[in-house]
């Protein structure tokens, strides 16, 4: 029988670790859905029935025009390969390769795979560019209905710091500049100065549309969307908590990464699961031409990494450790209270590529962090808390044909936190678990002609476990299990040679609560001239899981999905852009966004124990809002590079109870962002970087009146009460400077990197939140309590041997 | 229109639009007075005093003789079960500046009824709150044990089931230092640097009676755990079952003062408490309550 009691005066956020006792969760949750499907809702059946029509009609679509382009293809011909770095043969996702003066091109998939279709026979010239890499034009002589495999390899600029130029001929990244896409550059993200050490989050912050709660917290605030609404994803495997430190850093080590895409918003049918948006995050394969390895050294923290060929591929292992250990013992040596017996996080990745043959293509890849923190918080009061993701793939790309690429994973992915805390004798023991087990398929056929498909699967088993001992006893033990499964289709259609037009439809099984539900989207694309792009999406999404977070302290996480009386979120997103690639090597990005958020089901804040609730009672249900307009200008190469990225929105939430159940703007709205990042090629040894960033202040609740109840008969704490409007005011401005400075030279045979950065350059004193203290004289004391409050240098050295 | 034409209407847009929205004009919202209401019932035992006071703004020090409220009209209405008006007492206050009144004779709180409270403040309107009261509990057994800290299972007590119409029961567990020393503390709490007379009594938050295991005789066992013990010696514990009113006001007010924003708002977003007070704010709730005396010995051990 479970049980569960609760301690005196223990941490509030203690109490929600120990969230639900339901002890009769599971027989709530009889897997019996399947004998119910006559019964099912009318609005339900409608929705698959759509769905499914919809399904059949993109099909259809993909077969007739592929048929139809069979004729086509016998008149022109075609193209397809890898598009890779010379220097290490590491695949280039979403690189650029079109036909010389014609409107002819495609983009490298996940896998560095393009295939073009429906080239002129004759002499063409081929040019394939890459952002960081010499633009490579290669000459061909195609027949009538050939179909030749090329694979390009292009030169990374830094081969040579002394041969750096502004590229003559500008390549914008197509796909990269899709409506609602950005793409992060790993090299961008370790330049920038960073809290400590460079942070994929940190970097994705300074992204328009993208925010951040607070300097303490990596967490993205995606386009009015909480961290849970983004889809995290590392090799195509779900990371469900991308923090170390707690929240200060994300999971994601800088120097294993190759690609990071961001879908801010209205992206395609070939991902869902999450309402707002989607972080697509790769793992180098590993140099195939050579070993290579990498220390960089940290005044926190320290990585490494080595990577080289082997057989018929490549492996990369990369290791990062936070290195605060002398730090804390000097702070124990001078008596200091409060410091850790242990303080420290950890991640490795890896991954191994193998090619069995030149349509098949094998990796095992693997990704473990994790963090630990032991301290004696006071006598008789002990914490020592674990928490951190494991993560294998494997993965499997089959060339059927020149038009059929396909692409098979099996993923494994694992949350855990378990803290352990003992208070005045009594042991508290939690254990959160997610484990996520899948197979996922994608296809992509690309017939030639002027229509293409993509289709694929996903469907994976999970199971999330919450467990809570307090007391020795077994307070809760709350385990959930639900298959889920997607399918979708979309299809790519060129009725003109200056307009694109994508649809697709994304159906989505979750077991738990036994809900369907379909996502169609539509994507509009038109080319008045090459340097300008006008573009549309509209979308649908569902998800089926929430997240019980706090902005101070990601460590104790815990994911809850849809049940009975909880139905999944859903929201409409529409999003309209514009791009423009200036002659002097700028562009500019326009896009305006509105999206819609229904049935928001979010742990109900005022919860404090959960005893024999039923599973819908532990949540509250509202709905949200979001609109904006963001206006990005970048130079992306040259020795002056960067960006000037400004956003106007807003972000709206209304749940009961608070506000008098009305709109409201979360901590995270702010009115204004403006960010700018700029990176200056001083020499071929000296390089600087800044990073300016002003917001609007946040949102916060200025109490307005107070009383005081002065007979209760029950704790004195609760006696003083505020009276307030919620979230009535804003704070100041927040603004600040970080600089950067490196020197690059080659020491005892290695390549050499000193970095030296200044967060807060000008001391700017940001407000975090305000704290009502009753104890003040006279009346209520507002004590403000700050952000990154001083000038924070840091320094680190990189040996790349 | 050339492209740089373009490109400066757009950026210029961005710019004005962003100097224009980026002052925003959310100012705070003025300061309204309102009547504040303070009144306890606690089931089998006569109604308490009743307290009527007036908010004031949050940068102003608090003296309740100020706060006071003199010369309203208070009563409390004891109501069928369908709301019709059983019973009605009116409430005076013996001294008129305090701002509390209570009955003129003693009218016991009867369990399982529900209570109206209705204020007429002078030139403030009405106020009303209405409170359904909790059944009646006990301790089956109430002798004085003496237990050890932190050694073996945690202390074991037995009150009867208790009863609340439409849902669980929901408790607050006070415990209360009978003798209160400096040198008599628990190791936890000696070292939390916390007021003396803070810690004499510590109280849990609200705990759903679904969490307690049901005894064979339809009773109820509580597991005292120790973090609930502040000082040594002589304790008294008091389990209060706690009405919606005194329930929804505790919680949400542990999230706006323990944590200000805490729980899992962001810190700085600070919700109102839940308060049932039509008209007006504060607390008009009830409860029922059983006590029970033990002892505690330090651990020699630790």
């Amino acid at each position: 029988m479970l049980r569960r009691s609760k301690p005196y005066g223990m941490p509030p956020r203690l109490f929600e670790m120990r969230l639900a006792s339901p002890r009769n969760l599971f027989r709530r949750r009889a897997k019996t859905e399947s004998l119910y499907l006559p019964l099912m809702p009318f609005g339900r059946l409608l929705s698959m029935r759509i769905a499914y029509c919809l399904l059949s009609a993109l099909l259809f679509v993909a077969i007739a025009g592929a048929a139809f382009a069979q004729d086509a293809t016998r008149e022109t011909a075609s193209l397809s390969g890898y598009v890779r770095d010379s220097a290490s043969a590491e695949t280039l996702l979403l690189a650029n390769v079109r036909v010389e003066d014609a409107l002819i091109g495609a983009a490298t998939n996940n896998s560095g795979y393009y295939t073009v279709t429906g080239i002129p026979p004759g002499a063409r010239a081929i040019v394939v560019s890459y952002i960081g890499y010499r633009t490579e034009r290669v000459e061909v002589e195609l027949a009538p209905g050939e179909q030749r495999r090329l694979d390009i390899e292009l030169l990374p600029e830094e081969q040579g710091i002394e041969e750096i130029t502004v590229t003559g001929e500008r390549e914008e990244l197509y796909e990269a500049r899709k409506v609602g896409v950005q793409q992060l550059q790993t090299q961008l993200i370790k330049s920038l100065p960073a809290l400590l050490q460079p942070d994929v989050f940190r970097s994705l912050q300074l992204l328009p549309g993208v925010k951040a709660s607070s300097d303490y917290s990596s967490g993205l605030y995606i386009r009015g969307g909480g961290p849970d609404q983004t889809l995290i994803l590392l090799d195509r495997t779900t990371i469900y908590n991308p923090s170390h430190f707690f929240g200060v850093f994300s999971t994601f080590n800088p120097d294993a990464i190759k690609d990071v895409r961001l879908y801010k918003g209205g992206f395609p049918a070939e991902y869902g699961g999450r309402l707002g948006s989607v972080l697509d995050i790769y793992n180098r394969d590993g140099n195939r031409r050579e070993f290579d390895a990498s220390l960089s050294l940290g005044l926190l923290s320290s990585r490494a990494i080595v990577e080289g060929p082997w057989s018929r591929g490549s492996y990369m292992l990369a290791m990062r450790r936070s290195t605060v250990e002398p730090i804390l013992y000097f702070l124990r040596e001078a008596d200091t209270e409060g410091i850790p017996d242990a303080f420290y996080f950890l991640d490795v990745n890896g991954k191994f590529n193998f090619d069995v043959s030149n349509r098949d293509f094998v990796s095992l890849a693997f990704y473990a962090g994790q963090d630990v923190l032991d301290i004696e918080i006071v006598e008789d009061a002990l914490a020592n808390i674990r928490y951190g993701n494991r993560t294998l793939s494997v993965n499997w790309t089959h060339l059927f044909s020149q038009e059929l690429f396909s692409n098979f994973t099996f993923t494994g992915s694992q949350y855990f936190s378990r803290p352990v805390i003992n208070l005045a004798a009594t042991p508290i023991e939690n254990e959160n678990t997610v484990d996520d087990l899948s197979v996922k398929g994608d296809f992509e056929y690309i017939p030639g002609g002027n229509m293409s498909a993509k289709a694929g699967f996903w469907s994976g088993f999970m199971s999330l476990r919450f467990r809570t001992d307090f007391n020795e006893e077994t307070a809760i033990d709350w385990l959930t299990r639900s298959v889920y499964a997607s399918a979708y289709v979309q299809t790519r259609w060129r009725p003109a040679p200056r307009v694109t037009i994508e649809g697709g439809v994304r159906g989505n099984y979750f077991e738990e609560g036994g809900f369907f539900r379909a996502s169609p989207r539509l994507s509009f694309e038109y080319e008045p001239n090459p340097a300008l792009r006008l573009q549309a999406a509209y979308g649908r999404y569902y998800q089926f899981l929430t997240l019980i977070t706090s902005e101070i302290f990601s460590g104790f996480d815990t994911w809850l999905t849809t049940g009975e009386g909880v139905r999944p979120s859903y929201g409409n997103q529409a999003v309209v852009g514009m791009k423009h690639a200036s002659p002097f090597g700028f562009n500019l990005d326009v896009e305006a966004y509105y999206r819609t958020m229904e049935h928001l089901f979010e742990w109900d804040p005022f919860i404090q124990d959960v005893g024999g609730l039923d599973y819908d009672e532990l949540f509250r249900i509202g709905d949200g809002r979001a609109y904006g307009l963001e206006t990005t200008v970048q130079r992306a190469e040259g020795r002056v590079n960067g960006f000037v990225a400004g956003t106007l929105s807003r972000t709206e939430r209304r749940f009961p109870v608070v506000n008098d159940a009305r709109f409201y703007p979360p901590k995270y709205d702010r009115t204004l962002d403006v960010k700018a990042v700029v990176n200056v090629e001083l020499s071929p040894a000296w390089r600087a970087s800044g990073v300016w960033v002003y917001a609007t202040g946040q949102a916060y609740t200025e109490p307005s009146g107070q009383y005081r109840l002065v007979h209760s008969p029950f704790d004195s704490d609760w006696s003083n009460v505020l009276v307030t409007e919620y979230n009535n005011r804003r704070l100041p401005a927040y603004h600040r400077l970080d600089v950067g400075v490196s020197w690059r030279t080659r020491l005892f045979g290695a390549d050499f990197e000193l970095q030296a950065q200044v967060l807060n350059a000008y001391n700017r004193r940001n407000i975090w939140f305000y704290f009502f203290d009753f104890d003040g004289e006279p009346g209520v004391e507002r004590t403000e309590i700050p952000q990154i409050p001083v000038p924070l240098p840091n320094l680190s050295l990189t040996f790349d041997f | 229109m050339r492209p740089i034409f373009a490109w400066i209407s757009v950026l210029a847009a961005t710019v004005l639009a962003g100097v224009w929205s980026g002052c925003d004009a959310v100012g705070p919202p003025e300061f309204e007075e309102e009547i504040v209401v303070e009144g306890y019932l606690e089931a089998g035992k006569p109604i308490g005093y009743v307290t009527v006071s007036r908010t004031l703004p949050v940068n102003e020090a608090y003296d309740p003789a100020v706060q006071a409220v003199s010369g309203a009209s208070v009563r409390i209405e004891l109501l069928g079960a369908h709301g019709d008006v059983e019973a009605s007492w009116a409430l005076f206050a013996p001294e008129p500046a305090s701002g509390r009144y209570r009955t003129r004779e003693a009218v016991d709180v009867l369990p399982l009824r529900t209570y109206r409270l209705v204020v007429d403040a002078p030139g403030a309107g009405t106020v009303t709150s209405e409170t359904t009261v909790p059944a009646l509990f006990r301790f089956v057994d109430t002798e004085e044990r003496t237990f050890v800290y932190d050694t073996g299972e945690a202390p074991l007590f037995e009150i009867t089931e208790p009863f609340y119409p439409g849902r669980q029961s929901i408790f607050l567990i006070t415990t209360i230092a009978l003798e209160p020393d400096t040198a008599n503390t628990t190791p936890f709490y000696d070292a939390s640097g916390e007021d003396f007379f803070t810690l004499r009594e510590n109280v849990s938050p609200p705990l759903n009676g679904a969490n307690f295991d049901r005894t064979p005789s339809g009773g109820m066992h509580i597991r005292y755990p120790w973090i609930g013990l502040t000082f040594y010696g002589l304790n008294e514990m008091r389990i209060q079952a706690i009405d919606d009113n005194v329930f929804d006001f505790v919680r949400s007010n542990a999230v706006q003062q323990g944590d200000q924003g805490g729980s899992t708002l962001s810190p700085g977003e600070i919700p109102n408490v839940i308060d049932h007070v039509e008209g007006g704010r504060g607390l008009f709730g009830s409860f029922a309550s059983a006590s029970i005396r033990f002892r505690v010995l330090p651990n020699p051990d630790r």
